[in-house]
Order: C-alpha cells, then structure tokens, then sequence
C-alpha cells in the first residue's frame, strides 16, 4: 500500500456536445480491488476506455505514478477472442515469449484439455474464462474488467469470480471492476465507487466490511448490501 | 464425396447431349467431343500446346499476382481511410467502367505491343474489382478485435498477420477466385491482339482457319488447367485459412 497508486483525473469526457463524463477523479490503491457501481448506460465503459488509452479524446489525465508503460489487461463485456486462434494461440498473441507461463496459466485456468479448441467451439463461460487467462498472462499492473460475468448463469460466473480473486491474491495487480450489481462489487471488491447518470461523476465511497473470503449469495453479503441501500435508498439510481 | 459424384455426374450429362447434338447435326461447326479429344491428344503429342499454355499461365500468373497485389493494397487503404476514398472513388468508378477492349489497345499503343504492356493492361482490368471487394472487407473490420490488438499492445506485425489480416480472408479469397476467372480470359484476348504466342494467339490463328476442332481443344485443355488449379490450390487454401469455422460446425 506504500507504493503510489494510479491517478484518473476526467475534468470532461463529451461525445459531439453532450457530456458524458466529468469532472470525476479517483485514485486507485497499489494492488486494490476498486469496483466501479453505476447504471447501465451511465458511461462506465466509457470512462474504462479512456484509462485503457482506447479513447484519447478527453479533457483529463491518467496518471500511471509507478510506471512510465503500465501494463494493462483488459477483459471486456464479450470475451473479444479471435474466432481464428485455438485457446493457447489466443494466448499466445499477447505474449508469445514465454510458452511455460502460457501452459501453467492455462492449467490454473482449468483450460488445458481444451487448448486446442477454436473459440467457436467453447461455451459462453469458457469463453470468458480464456479472456481473464488471457488478461492475467501479461503479468497487468492494473486490470480492467468490464461487467466480464454479465449473461452467465450463477455457477459459471460464481466460479470465474473464485478465479478471478484467487489470480489477483497470487498477483497483486491493481483491478477496476465495473458492474451495476451490488452484490457482486460487495463479494469482489475492497473498495466500491457509486457513479451517477450522465454526467458520470462520482456519488459516494464505500469501504466494503465483510471480512474475505465472501461470494455472491453469502448471508454476509447480502445483509451489507440490503444494509447500504437503506442508509441511500437512491444508491444503485444514480 | 458425394459432392463429387455430383459434379463428375453433371460433366458426363454434358458431353453426352454435346455428343447426341453433334451426332444429329453432322457439320463442321460443331465437331463431336470424340473429335475434340483426338485433336487435343494430337496436340498434345506434336508438343506444340506445352509451349503457348506455359505462356499464357506465365502471363496469367504475372498480372493475377500484380493485380490481387495492388488491388488489395489500394481497396484496403480505401476501407480504413475516408480521405483515401473520396479521393479514389471516382477513379475507381472510372476503373470498374472501362471496357477490357480499351484499356488493352491503349496499353499496346502507349507502351508498344511488349510482354510488359500485355500483362499490364490485364492487371489494371482487374485491379478495380479487387480494391472494389477489399475495401468492403476493411470496412467490415471488427473495431472491438482491433481494441484487443491496442490494448494488449500487439506488435505491428502481430496485429497485421493475426488479427486484421484473417478478417480479410474470406474478401481476399473472393477476389482470388474472380480474378483468376477473369485475368485468363482476359490474357487470351491480349495474346490474340498483340502477342506472338500463347492460347490466344493459338485460338486465333486457328479461327483463321475455321479449325473449330482445335479451338475447342485448346478452350477444354486450358479450362482444365485453370479448373485444376482453382480446386489444388484455391480450395486447400481456403480450407486451410478457415479451418476454424469447418470444425465450429
């Protein structure tokens, strides 16, 4: 935590006229699980795009204190593999250099059996879970999740959150979770943001309580969760 | 194989009723596919054809490569570049709207009836539909895959060969197929007109002479070929770039 952490100052974000984003600024830990909680269309992927440096027009600065080239995964709302790759040459793309932490990271991942396989052939969950392999291979100083477990159902995405903490414990990458599930930033994250509509800004801080490990459908969990929309009924509105 | 039988199956059904139209017709005009198949083999054998096919797939190899090379060159510059395109549209129109006949003439009266202005003036009939076709397929890019490439910071090479260019496939095998139809028309028609050899020069010299049985035997031999390669080459390459959709399905 002695380490500084990475600066994202937004002063505007517009699309044409309209502003989307701003001002709104947060400073994210060394090694934190931040979770980003909002409503849909409120203009979260937006604002991860520009700290992934996908959308450089905006008024604003990200500031990578500890590194000059931070590395960054990102894991998108699809999984955004190349239909054309088997799972180990999707790995491979990002970083070919090292074939041993390809093939342990695919093990970890439960994926070795099906390597080979074309994304095509894969479930929707597999899917998934190649993209969070393939986020995590790079070694991310900092790692972008974009509501990645939308549209599964409760098992595949309760095992892909296990995944998820059990590599960022092994790791300590800093994580910017964007989801609009309370229950899930609460299972997942240290900290939770709540943003507002457009113009995004940002709305409270939140220091989750219960004590780790936690996951969806804890009684824990679902009694913090219930307990903060009663202190700010208006919470998840924005 | 089941496919093949079909294919095999409709071939015969064709030279069977050519064969039954000759046998009723009994002329000149239209010689008998027996007929055809002697006079091949009588070519054939005097070595005569070996000489004019490998010059004209010489030719046809030549202006193929140059104009799926620049074709997708300028269609994909095109495709990813609205400057570009304003630029090239109208010229591109105009490419696409020349007849072949014209481009050919002007071709051997600015550059003299030389091999160099035989394959250009092919090429440059085909570079139009080529950039025509490519420049759907850079438009159709997958702006998310590209985001991928960014993000995970893929070198140039890498985000070229492995992430833009295998989008591009199935566009770049649509021209490849229509090109190679094309350009070897296209070469016999420059051969007739302004070379000493080759298949056109050949069918040419040949319909002076009304030898209509030579004709089609140089049409069925060269056919073959370009047939022969489309399935040996065309088609293992393209089984082999979209490997990965025939074992989705």
């Amino acid at each position: 935590m002695a380490l500084p952490g990475i600066l994202i100052d937004v002063r505007q974000k517009r699309f044409d006229r309209h502003l989307v984003i701003g001002p709104l600024a947060l400073q994210l830990e060394h090694g934190e699980f931040t979770a980003l909680v909002g409503p849909s269309g409120c203009g979260k992927t937006t604002l991860l795009n520009l700290v992934a440096g996908l959308d450089r027009a905006f008024d604003g600065d990200i500031d990578f204190a500890r590194a000059t080239s931070p590395r960054l995964g990102y894991v998108f709302q699809s999984a955004r593999l190349m239909p054309w790759l088997s799972v180990r040459q999707n790995l491979e793309l990002v970083d070919g250099e090292d074939a041993t932490a390809s093939a342990a990271l695919l093990r970890q991942f439960g994926l070795y059996e099906c390597q080979d396989a074309y994304p095509s052939q894969l479930s929707g969950g597999m899917r998934r879970r190649v993209a969070l392999a393939r986020a995590f291979l790079i070694e991310p100083d900092l790692l972008l999740l974009d509501e990645p477990f939308l549209s599964l159902d409760q098992p595949a995405a309760n095992q892909l959150r296990d995944l998820l903490i059990d590599q960022w414990q092994a790791r300590g990458s800093s994580i910017l979770f964007v989801t609009h599930a309370l229950d899930e930033a609460i299972a997942l994250a240290d900290r939770i943001l709540f943003l507002s509509r457009q113009p995004m800004t940002l709305m409270r801080e939140y220091r989750v309580r219960a004590p780790r490990p936690r996951r969806v459908g804890d009684a824990a969990v679902a009694a913090e969760a219930n307990l903060l929309l009663e202190k700010y009924p208006g919470l998840l509105q924005g | 194989m089941q496919n093949h039988s079909y294919r095999i199956g409709a071939l015969f059904a064709f030279l069977l009723l050519w064969q039954c139209a000759a046998l009723l017709l009994q002329d000149e005009i239209l010689p008998s596919p027996l007929l055809v198949m002697s006079t091949l083999l009588d070519t054939l054998a005097s070595g005569e054809m070996f000489e004019h096919m490998g010059m004209t797939l010489l030719r046809v190899a030549a202006a193929f490569t140059i104009a799926l090379g620049v074709g997708s060159l300028v269609g994909i510059l095109m495709g990813r570049s609205q400057r570009i395109n304003a630029a090239l549209d109208s010229l591109l129109v105009l490419g696409l709207n020349i007849p072949a006949l014209v481009v050919i003439f002007l071709c051997y009266i600015w550059f003299g009836l030389t091999e160099v202005a035989a394959i250009l003036a092919v090429a440059v009939n085909k570079i139009p539909n080529t950039a025509v076709t490519l420049r759907e397929g850079a438009r159709a890019i997958d702006e998310e895959l590209m985001q991928v490439a960014k993000v995970f910071r893929l070198s140039r090479r890498k985000t070229l060969f492995k992430v833009f260019l295998p989008q591009l496939y199935p566009y770049l095998m649509a021209a490849a197929r229509s090109g190679l139809a094309l350009v070897w028309k296209i070469v016999l028609v420059v051969e007739l007109l302004g070379r000493s050899n080759g298949v056109g020069f050949m069918l040419g010299t040949y319909f002076q002479y009304f030898d209509i049985a030579s004709i089609l035997a140089y049409t069925v031999a060269f056919a073959a070929i370009i047939m022969l390669i489309e399935m040996l080459l065309l088609d293992r390459l393209d089984k082999r770039l979209d490997r990965w959709r025939y074992r989705a399905s």
